[in-house]
């Protein structure tokens, strides 16, 4: 699972902002904004992180319970998806 | 190729229809040719293939357009960016009104022309925005969207202000952290990668130094009005 060629991810001012170039702009033209921990796990999937491994890592780096970063990651890759963002 | 300086930026392109001849007329320039900083080379053949693909636009404005666009894309390299906004210059400083087309930001500024002293339209819908030693300016360019309201002058940028319609009138200054978004619908996103990256730099260094407000605002005279001393208010209130 990785993040298709040509999306870039950058902190615009304190927002993190993911915008399309390149091919990738034919199936997004758009913005989307994430928090610290989506912008963590968008930077994960560069198609040398499982799933579980990306979990693990957050869930370490942050403190939290795996069942809830799992949650939160599941929910996230839903929006990728939807957004076309998403290599499978 | 014609020469013009624009936003102090050397540049040439092709004048080949009326419309940005006529735009282009007060930025003509002379400079020799190892100066130049920006060529911009828009074909006849690219101009013809865009004008079939979008019959309502005449052979003219499609060419207006796309000099345009390639110029906004050209200035990134340069620190530079576009802003979709009326920018009114008011007592040495640019305010810049941004909002989607058809929300009224042109109406706004004309309320400022009509109903507050001492001001004057610097780009009437694509300023250029630039940073030099540490100081943001407004420039005004030949691409001044449906009218021909744009100053060959460079303005220090007071505020950047995105504009709703509303019954009331009302300013809020906006977290910078929320603006990126705002301006990224409202700016030329290019294509390619590099300038793309570039874009959002420049970007981000606009929303840490200028600051940013959303108004809700009516029609009336009282809009200009409100608009112009809530900012004021707001801005001296930071420092």
């Amino acid at each position: 699972m990785k993040i298709k060629d040509g999306f870039i991810l950058k902190d615009v001012a304190g927002s993190k902002i993911v915008i399309a170039t390149g091919e990738a702009r034919l199936s997004f033209n758009g913005v989307i904004t994430f928090n610290s921990v989506g912008a963590e796990i968008f930077n994960l999937l560069d198609g040398t992180n499982s799933p579980e491994e990306i979990v693990a890592k957050i869930a370490s780096d942050y403190n939290v319970d795996a069942e809830i970063v799992k949650r939160d990651f599941e929910a996230l890759v839903e929006k990728l998806k939807k957004h076309n963002l998403l290599d499978e | 190729m014609e020469k013009f300086i624009i936003a102090g930026i050397k540049t040439e392109y092709n004048v080949r229809g009326e419309l940005l001849r006529e735009r282009s007329e007060k930025y003509k320039a002379d400079f020799d040719d190892s100066e130049t900083q920006i060529k911009l080379n828009i074909r006849e053949d690219f101009i013809e293939m865009k004008r079939q693909k979008f019959p309502n636009l005449s052979w003219d404005e499609h060419e207006y357009m796309w000099t345009c666009d390639a110029f906004y894309n050209e200035i990134l390299k340069f620190d530079g960016m576009m802003l979709h906004s009326s920018c009114v210059e008011k007592d040495g400083f640019a305010y810049l009104f941004s909002a989607r087309s058809g929300t009224g930001k042109s109406t706004h500024t004309h309320l400022w022309l009509e109903n507050l002293e001492n001001t004057r339209i610097i780009n009437d819908d694509k300023p250029a925005l630039f940073r030099e030693n540490g100081v943001w300016y407004a420039c005004g360019t030949p691409f001044s969207g449906k009218t021909n309201e744009n100053l060959d002058v460079k303005i220090p940028v007071r505020a950047i202000v995105f504009l709703f319609r509303g019954k009331e009138n009302k300013v809020k200054k906006l977290d910078n952290s929320m603006a990126a978004p705002l301006v990224l619908e409202q700016t030329i996103n290019p294509v390619d990668k590099t300038l793309a990256i570039k874009m959002l730099e420049t970007l981000d260094l606009l929303l840490r130094e200028v600051p940013v407000f959303i108004l809700h605002c009516n029609v009336k005279k009282d809009a200009a009005i409100t608009a112009y001393s809530e900012i004021e208010r707001l801005i001296k209130n930071e420092n």
